[in-house]
């Protein structure tokens, strides 16, 4: 928590900055919201706040899950048979240069409104920064583990399993941090394009009837969920990687 | 306690370079060497002088381009053995050649039975597998491993189921002091027990022939006084033969039976029999024999240095 005391010193008094400059400044509600007004605003819509969150939620940790099985498969894959390397990883970069913004009504079209778009682009927002660093994990180990594993008559999945796969786990976890940052966005801007349901929909009609204050609420979430991620990820770093100090 | 079969090693004109075909650099030039039965013998050399490549050729870790290494055990009997069942198993240090009925894994997990029947090693995969243990630059002990799992590695490895290994890691850890730090990370111990617990992970398969690769480096001074020692008193429990690594000469004085002085170009310069008494203490070190030696191998290696 010590170690959090500065950025909450820092936006704290951002906030009462905002709230202030607001109050004085006699800032029109519909142009900018004081943060006392979007928390009102936040517990007055709770039920239908909670509605859309739970929906992009659902999308981002469906995409997060199955980015983080393709991630690491690839990894591996790419360790194992590294004539796959050159072939492949162009090809992972050039994923990172498509606009997802422009791709997400081509997969709107092909798969429709429902949940499949949006964890599509989810997977592929997060995919890139997991196959990332597990694959710079597998390659970089310390080499004397695999000289010692090697003394012993290890086979390449022994140092795989032994060496590679666990000295890999901090890295696979930095990716993890970088790609659920993205997977909220990724929903969102799935669901901005066209769905039923989510935060996305919700900013956007809210935006539509300018309930600026119900946009801010909508961030105020998605920026809540993704802080939980993050503390989820490194909650879970620190059981499965109980060695380093995260 | 488990003693252990002493070997021979033979190294015998191994060279290596590395680079392309075009640019290529010599590592090591027609190196011969051999450490016997009981021996203690160190390597010297300044850096780049190839006795790390040296170490990992004959831990089978690299490929020599020419020469060869040889291992063998006082034990390791040729042709047909003759043992019943009963005394094989009385007898497990002896190697067997001829025919098993055993898998690799089955094998490794049972040392004690009666093999009958094809036996799938070659003589050198089961002479090398056996007899060596090889300890690299910093100890290598896994971090994400506690201490008494970073023993059961060779086992892991070798597929012996954990149970039985287990017990005979605690008892291991239990007779040099160590079983207070079963259950930690390697991180949270000292520099000194973190090597001497990877020494330990070396002696659990009861191999027979220890290569270190400068087991003490990351170790300061008393550290690496109080590791020397141990060392010794480790290796002379298990009966067993040691080649080590080392750029320090009152190292390899204090440890060692015979040192081999490399120079740079990967060349054996001189092989020096090292004649103080035994059991040695640091104090040795400061009797005039010693001094010679140290003021020999000094000259020896300055200009190898150069």
């Amino acid at each position: 928590m010590k170690r959090f005391l500065p950025s909450l010193l820092l936006l704290f008094a951002f906030l009462l900055f905002w709230e202030l400059y607001c109050r004085i400044g006699n800032i029109s509600k519909i142009f900018l919201p004081a943060p006392s007004d979007i928390i009102r605003a936040l517990f007055a819509n709770i039920e239908l706040l909670g509605m859309h969150t739970a929906q992009t939620v659902l999308e981002a940790l469906i995409g997060i899950s199955i980015a983080i099985i393709l991630g690491v498969s690839l990894a591996i894959m790419i360790f194992l048979f590294p004539r796959m390397r050159a072939a492949v990883y162009p090809l992972l970069v050039l994923t990172q240069t498509i606009p997802m913004i422009a791709l997400a009504p081509l997969l709107l079209i092909w798969f429709g409104f429902d949940l499949l778009p949006k964890v599509i682009i989810v997977v592929l927002y997060c995919f890139f920064p997991i196959a990332i660093a597990v694959t710079d994990g597998l390659s970089s180990p310390d080499q004397n583990a695999v000289d010692l594993l090697k003394s012993m008559r290890a086979t390449t999945a022994q140092i795989l399993k032994y060496v590679r796969l666990p000295s890999a786990l901090p890295m696979f976890f930095s990716g993890l941090r970088i790609s659920v940052t993205y997977a909220i966005t990724g929903a969102i801007v799935g669901e901005y394009v066209g769905a039923y349901r989510g935060l996305g929909v919700f900013m956007q009609t809210s935006a539509n009837s300018h309930a600026i204050v119900l946009v801010f609420a909508a961030l105020a979430i998605t920026a809540a969920i993704t802080l939980l991620l993050l503390v989820s990820v490194s909650a879970v770093e620190r059981i499965v990687v109980p060695w380093k100090k995260v | 306690m488990n003693s252990l079969t002493s070997a021979k090693l033979v190294v015998k004109n191994i060279s290596k370079s590395y680079g392309t075909s075009d640019k290529k650099i010599g590592v090591l030039s027609n190196i011969d060497l051999e450490v016997n039965s009981g021996e203690f013998v160190s390597i010297i050399g300044p850096n780049a002088s190839g006795k790390s490549t040296l170490i990992k050729i004959i831990a089978g870790i690299l490929p020599a381009d020419s020469g060869s290494v040889s291992l063998s055990a006082e034990a390791v009997p040729h042709g047909h053995f003759h043992f019943s069942k009963s005394e094989y198993r009385q007898e497990k240090s002896v190697a067997p050649h001829g025919h098993f009925h055993f898998s690799k894994s089955e094998y490794r997990q049972e040392k004690l039975v009666a093999p009958h029947g094809h036996f799938h090693f070659s003589k050198s995969e089961y002479r090398q597998e056996k007899l060596v243990a090889y300890m690299p630059q910093d100890n290598a002990l896994l971090p994400w491993r506690t201490v008494e799992e970073n023993l059961l590695l060779p086992s892991d490895v070798r597929e012996i189921p954990r149970g039985a290994m287990r017990e005979k890691v605690r008892i291991l850890l239990k007779e040099y002091g160590f079983l207070q730090y079963a259950s930690f990370y390697p991180s949270a111990l000292s520099g000194g027990t973190r090597q001497k617990i990877a020494l330990l992970r070396m002696t659990l398969h009861e191999h027979s022939f220890l290569l270190l690769d400068e087991p003490f480096a990351p170790l300061d001074a008393l550290s690496r006084l109080s590791a020397q020692q141990w060392l010794l008193g480790l290796v002379k429990k298990r009966q067993g033969s040691a080649l080590m690594i080392t750029h320090d000469i009152r190292e390899a004085i204090f440890l060692s039976d015979v040192i081999y002085v490399l120079e740079k170009s990967g060349r054996i310069l001189e092989k020096i029999r090292v004649s103080l008494p035994k059991p040695r203490t640091h104090e040795d070190l400061g009797t005039p024999a010693a001094l010679d030696l140290a003021k020999k191998l000094f000259s020896l290696l300055l200009p190898a240095q150069i």
